[in-house]
């Protein structure tokens, strides 16, 4: 090793990885071939004196097998099925054995939740999502047993029979109670997917169904897919994006949440497919702030019934709905749509009524595009017209 | 200066440049009861905010206790077409026409007609207080008729 010299930049010294290599679990690419060796030497050294010390005089063949099995322990080789509580008793539980697993592509891990409550209480620890290679790994909740709710199906003022009518179509739950940040919690990475299921708090302060980064004091950036899945009664948000956050949505539901339904902020986006639903929560319906952005796209977007807002589009965000097929946003106790504060949003074919003073209120040098609307809807300012701090609601 | 409207519970309908030609009537066309008007100057024009702590949103609304006690301002100034229009809905043209003719005073028959026909009137101009004391019109009534021809 008198050649050896870490940190090379010269390329001949790189070459790739062969193929025996990489089915041993070597896939970095191009590698520095004396810096390998140099790491190699010592991690060899330190086994052979491991074997040495106890007595036992292994052959250089001998050495290579156990290579082999320190790599192969650590990484998955073919896509699996993980059941909980099957396999593992809890979800958490369920991570942590993944923790230290290599996940190659294309090798996928399921983890299949049983039908039943999963429970995330005070005594349990967080369900946090942060794996190197989150991206091979789904959550996916047994299928659901019937059509995934209607507006209609969750119409209710009171929470616990809407809850009865969702346990009744989603056979895997994350029952939240108590002072608990999250249902699921997921922080700086990428997870393929959360599927088929439903989170359900029991309205205590600060629960989160899906939390994804924090507010504050945190580096965000987590993304996933979220199929299937609804969010009620959370004492905080159903779904929260944060700083830098992504998740490709399809069928989402948020009821009767005590802050708000679904929350894209500081500049995190989502994009979700065929329905968004946000009905009866305490707060607003969806809000998306701080140069965020939304896409509702091929289906329906209904924030129906809220307390506060139907949407809140502010801060430089964007909330872009031309390629839905209808909007509903009504009977929201505030505003139906709020662009504030350089908000844009863009809507097509929206039905409105009985909201807070106005279907539409636009300030601070906002916008709102209308296409196709549906009825009449009350506009601030009026339509077509400059104001509220030159705002302008273009109706066409 | 913007132009408000409200409706009976306050609420801002729209604030808007006065050079905008909207009118009360297209927010009460929208369906809003009561809708009034309000002239402020623009930064005292409530906003619609979002709270960063708690989310909740608020309207835009005009305090009961301004709306109660609000007086409309006297524009400084119309134009002279805002200013003849509303003089002939009062009935009041045709006398500031003849009391200007009957200055005795060349001059200031001159001055006066100048005034008359100038493309801006401007509420601190003495003439109006003196034509209008002629033709009975109180300054509080000509406040009103600035007020009146603001609109149009």
């Amino acid at each position: 090793m008198a050649d050896f010299a870490p940190f090379t930049t010269n390329a001949a010294d790189r070459r790739l990885p062969i193929l025996s290599e990489i089915s041993n679990g070597m896939q970095c690419g191009p590698a520095d071939r004396r810096l390998m060796n140099g790491l190699w030497w010592r991690i060899e050294t330190e086994l052979r004196n491991l074997i040495l010390g106890a007595g036992i005089n292994p052959t250089d063949a001998d050495m290579a097998q156990i290579y082999q099995a320190v790599v192969g322990i650590h990484r998955q080789t073919q896509s699996v099925t993980i059941t909980v509580p099957g396999d593992y008793p809890t979800l958490q539980a369920c991570l942590d054995a993944l923790s230290h697993r290599i996940i190659p592509t294309p090798v996928d891990v399921t983890i299949s939740l049983g039908a039943g409550d999963h429970i995330v209480n005070e005594s349990t620890p967080d369900i946090i999502l942060q794996h190197p290679f989150g991206i091979r790994i789904s959550i996916v909740g047994q299928p659901l047993l019937s059509a995934f709710p209607t507006f209609a199906d969750v119409d209710n003022a009171s929470a616990p029979p809407v809850e009865t009518a969702l346990r009744a179509k989603f056979p895997t739950r994350i029952v939240m109670t108590g002072q608990v940040r999250a249902g699921i919690y997921m922080r700086a990475g990428v997870i393929r997917s959360i599927e088929n299921i439903l989170f359900i708090g029991d309205g205590t302060v600060g629960q989160h169904g899906l939390l994804i980064g924090e507010w504050q004091g945190e580096l965000g950036m987590g993304g996933t897919a979220v199929r299937q899945c609804w969010f009620h009664r959370c004492g905080n948000t159903g779904l929260r994006l944060n700083f830098g956050s992504f998740i490709y949505g399809y069928r989402l539901g948020f009821t009767h949440n005590v802050v708000g339904g679904f929350i894209v902020a500081n500049k995190s986006g989502a994009q979700v497919l065929d329905k968004l639903i946000s009905a009866r929560n305490g707060g607003t319906g969806v809000d998306v702030l701080d140069s965020s952005f939304l896409e509702v796209v091929n289906g329906t977007f209904e924030s129906r019934r809220n307390t506060g807002v139907g949407l809140g589009v502010t801060g430089n965000s964007q909330f872009q709905g031309e390629g839905a097929t209808g909007i509903t946003i009504a009977n929201n106790t505030g505003y139906g749509i709020a662009a504030l504060s350089r908000g844009l949003a863009k809507t097509k074919s929206l039905t409105g009524g009985g909201n807070g003073v106005n279907d539409v209120f636009t300030d601070h040098g906002s916008y709102v595009e209308m296409q196709t609307n549906v009825g009449t809807i009350s506009m601030s300012p009026a339509a077509n017209t400059i104001g509220n701090r030159n705002s302008y609601n273009a109706v066409s | 200066m913007k132009r408000v409207f409200t409706d009976q519970d306050g609420n801002i309908l729209g604030s808007h440049d006065l050079d905008i030609g909207i009118t009360a009537a297209v927010y009460t066309a929208q369906g809003h009861e009561g809708v009034r008007e309000f002239l402020l100057s623009d930064e005292v024009v409530p906003s619609a905010s979002r709270d960063r702590e708690t989310g909740v949103f608020s309207f835009a609304r005009l305090d009961p206790d301004f709306i109660a006690n609000y007086v409309e301002p006297v524009p400084a100034s119309i134009t002279g077409t805002q200013a003849k229009l509303t003089l002939l809905e009062a009935g009041k043209y045709q006398e500031v026409v003849d009391t200007i003719s009957a200055i005795p005073d060349p001059n200031l028959q001159m001055a006066a007609e100048l005034k008359f026909n100038a493309a801006t009137w401007y509420r601190n101009e003495p003439l109006f207080n003196d034509i209008g004391e002629a033709v009975g019109l109180t300054p509080e009534q000509i406040d009103d008729l600035f007020r009146a021809a603001s609109k149009k």
